[in-house]
């Protein structure tokens, strides 16, 4: 597929369970993947398909069971809290569905939250980039409570952006948005990789979002049952229910 | 909808922990107070109710010499009244006692028993007589009561303390000066309680050469036939008494003593529940707070129950219903661990030289309505106001996934804005209304304090914002803006945390004022009054012997000696009281005397000098003729001057030979001694204190350590009144703990969001740790700035009371400070801990 020099990050053999005995639950199952740097990959899967505990893994978030999970050359298994945590700071980006912002702190103190933690001082120009980017200059003060969910999320994305991360990971950053907010938040992160180079790993189950990215990797139980590069609307939404059918031959196709 | 409540209840552990511990403290003191007085009276009433005799002959003077230890000639009855007494029909038998105070019990090193530990009249013991058992109520509980000339029975406390046992020998420093040596027959105690008094005993015979005349007692009991009442002998007695004499039957002196001890108990009670209502108001804050915080975070919760159609007194009454639960749960508790606490008031009292009992606990089913009509109280009071705004939840909150936004502040901040207003208008009055009677300025004085506080802690949220935003400036970095805004976010809930810890911080405050204005004011009185070069008194300010003075006199250096002598008297304007002899001359050069009217130097044999209040009070003047009530009898005394009290002086002035008459015995309760000043202090110093070497029992302090020695007694009640409010001081900051805990959990998925973007777990504790720094330093200054002025606006009131100058100890204001602060933070840890040890992914995660 590609070669490692342009690997952002990379699992091999990947397996996480949860429980034990009767309970026992393995939310991935033997997963191999490389992310693409400069490269804006979605990871798509029907509720249960591990497609948030692939993404929790790969951001160092959630420990593994077995197989390795490496970004940039830092195998994250091996890192005590302290490491994991230092190096989500610095080198990975966080968008999540809900909840992205600290309320006491208005949206410029929101963007400038890991570098504010890491005592770094921001790069100005950069920072600039990001806010005008995201069209969120005139709204620096505001806390986010005055902020639209919309602009909540744009806020958010351009926190993930501020420190330059190896590595943006979304977890379905659109999930809360009306549909023309949505196309607002990921036209911008569709743009910080055309223009600025980022990469970006984002979950999400809705096909629309999904045409954004650039290849959509396509779960289920616990395994990668496909991928397809530049993605349609239709193209995933197609893909999705042919996989439902040959994937799950038991399920119900109208999930 | 009760089953709801309770299943509610036991879901959240930590919830109803929280919540409960609070009552259970509050309840704890309350009930503690009354378990302690209850104890205390319990002990008491064994006490005077067994081994009392049928009729006591005593002299008339003991009803008005209970209330003062030593000093005075020990007022006697014949013995041979006890003969014809006997000769009675229906008297069986008659004990004539001897009781003393003033023995001074010596250690190993000739030193008064404790005196270095600096208690309340240290090594000093009761004297008595050994009794037959009827009427005596001591028991012996090693070897055997002492019967010959050189034997002494010791209680058991006293025998601890000195190290020895029956058998060995003890030296007694005798009124006399005299030191004595006897042999230790047996070990004594009280029946039926642990009273720390201490006694020593003798048989009747050598008590009554160490301390009377031959042919004298203390007291007479009579025994009667079992067929004739008490009335009756006594009836019989009566004619037969001289005059000075009197005959009270055993149920009069136990409903005489019951008495007593109901009004001096009563005071206590009241004293201490003062501080337990302190504890209460304290609690009260932050059972509201934790019950608001609950129905915030219940929000959906509830509204879901509106939703699936509960209606609103329903939703009311099932919070209620669980506040009730906790109630009663915590106020059981409370009533257990307020044995605890009245053990602990127990010791803090003996700490504090009283000698109280450490008896049997005693439980009256008053303490256990009380305490479960304060718990529910103050439970349900402060969860009806969360209660009801739950009651408001709209149905479709349960869809919302929103912490509920703070409220408006308007009509709170009003109603604070009048009290403050309103206080502080009274406290401006109140020093007028002072001038003309204190107790009523004082009491406006209060009210307005009262007024003042509760202004404050109702502005206490506006007061937040700047203030927090201001102590926050100490931190930099991300965790103490995390911090800063977090303490912001809802203003009325830092108010609430913070103002528990203001309630206690501003009474230790004005407590510490008033402290530190009183030894100004005295420092001041010393330096005024005193021009004495040294002041000689006995440990404990007990008498000495008259042979200090006498020494002290023939010393080299000491150009003159004022001795004083005292001794208990029934007077007009004073009540019982003590008359206080001085030779008038050397006197007004030991001290400089205000003397208003008239001229102390006019003082002679059979007149009196009357300080100017007492004065006023019974409208005398110089020339009028008061009749006082002497251990001699009546006595006409014709007032010759007027003075003004100061450094301890007050009352009645006699010379030396009339305060004789008057009652004073050859013993000494101050020496002032004036040296030449043509010899150096330490010289004389030095020498004054050889000459007193053979009287262990006193002290020669000079100016500076005079004073000293008076700041150090205010220091030991403040540090009373200190340690009783350290239980609101602790509610407040367990107030602290509560508000974190439950604002973590509130904010499980901020710190989650934090942990994902990188702040390690130290950055998380350290912002919980300064949340609660800023709340703790807000709440301690807030309080110090109305207590140090409600300190000083009471010092004003008080100054015609003495307390003349106004002084705030800061380094001790700057270590209440420091040690809440420091609480703060300790409240902080656990919560702290528990917010860093949140998994990112429960916290992250979306439903």
């Amino acid at each position: 597929m590609t070669t490692t020099a342009t690997t952002a990050a990379s699992a091999r053999g990947l397996t996480k369970v949860y429980g034990e005995g009767e309970a026992r639950v393995v939310a991935l199952n033997d997963v191999d993947i490389d992310i693409e740097q400069g490269h804006f990959t979605a990871i798509m899967g029907p509720s249960g398909s591990g497609k948030s505990t692939l993404m929790h893994c790969l951001a160092g978030l959630d420990s593994v069971t077995e197989g390795t999970v490496t970004v940039g050359d830092v195998d994250l298994t091996t890192l005590k809290d302290k490491e994991l945590t230092a190096l989500r700071r610095d080198q990975i980006g966080f968008v999540f569905q809900s909840f992205n912002l600290i309320p006491t702190l208005n949206a410029e103190e929101n963007i400038t939250l890991p570098l504010d933690i890491a005592g770094t001082k921001p790069d100005k120009q950069w920072l600039d980039t990001v806010i005008d980017t995201v069209g969120l200059r005139s709204r620096l003060d505001h806390k986010p409570s005055e902020l639209s969910g919309g602009q909540q999320q744009r806020v958010a994305c351009a926190r993930a952006m501020a420190s330059r991360p190896a590595i943006i990971f979304a977890d379905e950053p659109t999930g809360n948005l009306d549909s023309r907010s949505g196309a607002e938040v990921l036209g911008f992160l569709r743009r910080s990789v055309d223009d600025y180079g980022q990469t970006i790993v984002m979950v999400t189950h809705d096909p629309n979002a999904a045409s954004y990215a650039q290849r959509v990797v396509f779960l289920a139980d616990g395994r990668i049952v496909d991928e397809m590069r530049d993605p349609t609307a239709e193209r995933v939404l197609d893909r999705m229910k042919r996989f439902d059918i040959e994937g799950k031959p038991v399920a119900d196709p109208e999930a | 909808m009760l089953r709801a409540a309770l299943r509610n209840l036991f879901a959240h552990k930590l919830r109803l922990g929280l919540t409960a511990l609070s009552i259970v403290l509050a309840v704890a003191f309350v009930a503690g107070t009354y378990i302690f007085t209850d104890s205390l009276r319990a002990s008491l009433d064994t006490l005077i109710q067994q081994n009392q005799p049928d009729v006591t002959v005593q002299p008339t003077a003991a009803d008005f010499t209970s209330d003062f230890q030593g000093g005075g000639q020990t007022p006697t009855v014949p013995t041979d009244l006890g003969d014809q007494i006997r000769q009675l029909p229906g008297v069986t038998s008659v004990i004539p006692q001897i009781q003393v105070t003033n023995v001074v019990v010596l250690d190993g090193q000739g030193k008064p028993l404790g005196a270095e530990a600096g208690g309340f009249g240290s090594g000093t013991v009761i004297g008595q007589t050994w009794t037959p058992p009827e009427v005596n109520p001591s028991e012996i509980i090693d070897g055997r009561a002492p019967s010959a000339a050189d034997e002494i029975a010791l209680d058991t406390g006293t025998v601890d303390q000195l190290g020895v046992v029956v058998g060995d020998a003890v030296t007694i420093l005798l009124p006399s000066g005299d030191r004595q040596e006897f042999a230790l027959t047996g070990t004594t105690r009280l029946r039926g309680s642990g009273f720390g008094v201490g006694f020593a005993t003798w048989d009747f015979d050598t008590a009554q050469e160490l301390f009377l005349k031959p042919g004298q007692a203390t007291s007479l009991a009579v025994l009667a036939q079992p067929s004739v009442s008490q009335g009756a002998v006594r009836d019989e007695i009566v004619p037969l008494l001289p005059p000075g004499a009197q005959a009270i039957t055993g149920d009069e002196q136990a409903s005489q003593v019951s008495e007593q001890l109901d009004s001096g108990l009563g005071f206590l009670n009241t004293f201490l529940l003062v501080f337990a209502i302190v504890s209460v108001f304290v609690a009260a804050f932050l059972i509201y707070n934790t019950f608001s915080m609950l129905v915030a975070q219940r929000t959906r919760e509830l509204a879901l129950l509106r939703a699936i159609g509960a209606s609103r007194s329903q939703v009311l009454r099932s919070i209620l219903a669980e506040a009730a639960a906790v109630a009663v749960l915590a106020s059981l508790i409370g009533i257990g661990v307020g044995a605890g606490i009245a053990r602990g008031l127990q010791a803090l009292f003996q700490a504090a030289g009283a000698p109280f009992p450490s008896g049997q606990l005693v439980f009256e089913p008053r303490t256990i309505v009380v305490a479960l009509v304060v718990g529910l109280f103050i439970t349900l009071v402060s969860a009806l106001m969360p209660a009801r705004r739950a009651s408001v939840i709209p149905p479709v909150a349960a869809m919302r996934d929103e912490t509920p936004a703070s409220r408006a502040l308007g009509r709170r901040t009003m109603v604070g804005g009048f009290l403050f207003g309103a206080g502080l208008g009274l406290a401006v009055m109140s020093p007028r209304l002072a001038e003309s009677d204190t107790m009523q300025g004082a009491l406006m004085a209060g009210v307005a304090a009262g007024a003042v506080l509760i202004g404050v802690l109702a502005l206490a949220p506006e007061l937040a914002r700047p203030a927090t935003a201001v102590i926050g400036t100490l931190f930099r970095g991300i965790s103490g803006r995390l911090a800063r805004g977090n303490t912001r976010r809802n203003p009325r809930r830092t108010a609430a945390t913070a103002g528990a810890l203001t309630i206690g911080v501003c009474l230790m405050s004005v407590i510490s004022v008033l402290a530190a204005s009183t030894q100004k004011s005295v420092a001041g009185i010393v330096d005024d009054v005193i021009g004495a070069d040294f002041v000689v008194t006995g440990y404990g300010f007990q008498p000495f012997p008259g042979k200090v003075g006498e020494a002290i006199r023939d010393t080299a250096g000491v150009a003159e000696v004022a001795v004083v002598r005292q001794a208990p008297m029934r007077a007009p304007g004073t009540g019982d009281t003590l008359v206080t002899g001085v030779d008038p001359v050397a006197i007004q050069r030991a001290l400089s005397l205000t003397v208003t009217a008239g001229s102390l130097d006019d003082l002679a044999d059979g007149d009196t000098a009357l300080d100017s209040d007492t004065a006023a009070q019974i409208g005398a003047g110089v020339g009028t003729t008061v009749q006082v009530l002497s251990l001699a009898g009546p006595v006409d005394l014709a007032v010759v001057a007027l003075y003004e009290p100061a450094g301890g002086l007050t009352g009645y002035i006699t010379d030396l030979p009339t305060a004789q008459r008057l009652g004073t015995s050859d013993e000494d309760s101050v020496v002032y001694v004036v040296k030449d000043p043509a010899v150096p202090a330490d010289v004389v110093e030095a020498a004054i204190a050889t000459a007193v070497e053979p009287f262990p029992n006193v002290q020669v302090l000079d100016q500076s350590a005079f004073k000293s020695s008076i700041s150090d007694q205010i220091g030991q009640l403040l540090n009373f009144l200190f340690a009783l409010l350290v239980l609101a001081v602790l509610i407040a900051l367990l107030g602290i703990v509560n508000t974190l805990a439950l604002s973590v959990f509130e904010r499980t998925r901020e710190i989650g969001l934090l942990r994902a973007v990188g702040m390690w777990r130290g950055g998380i504790r350290r912002t919980i740790v300064i949340e609660a720094f800023i709340i703790a330093v807000f709440g301690a200054v807030l309080g110090m700035v109305v207590g140090v002025a409600f300190g000083a606006l009471l010092q004003r009131i008080l100054a015609s009371q003495g307390i003349e100058e106004f002084a705030v100890n800061v380094p001790q204001l700057a270590l209440f400070l420091v040690l809440a602060a420091v609480g703060g933070v300790v409240a902080a840890l656990w919560p702290a801990w528990r917010g860093s040890r949140l998994r990112i992914l429960t916290a992250i995660a979306t439903e």
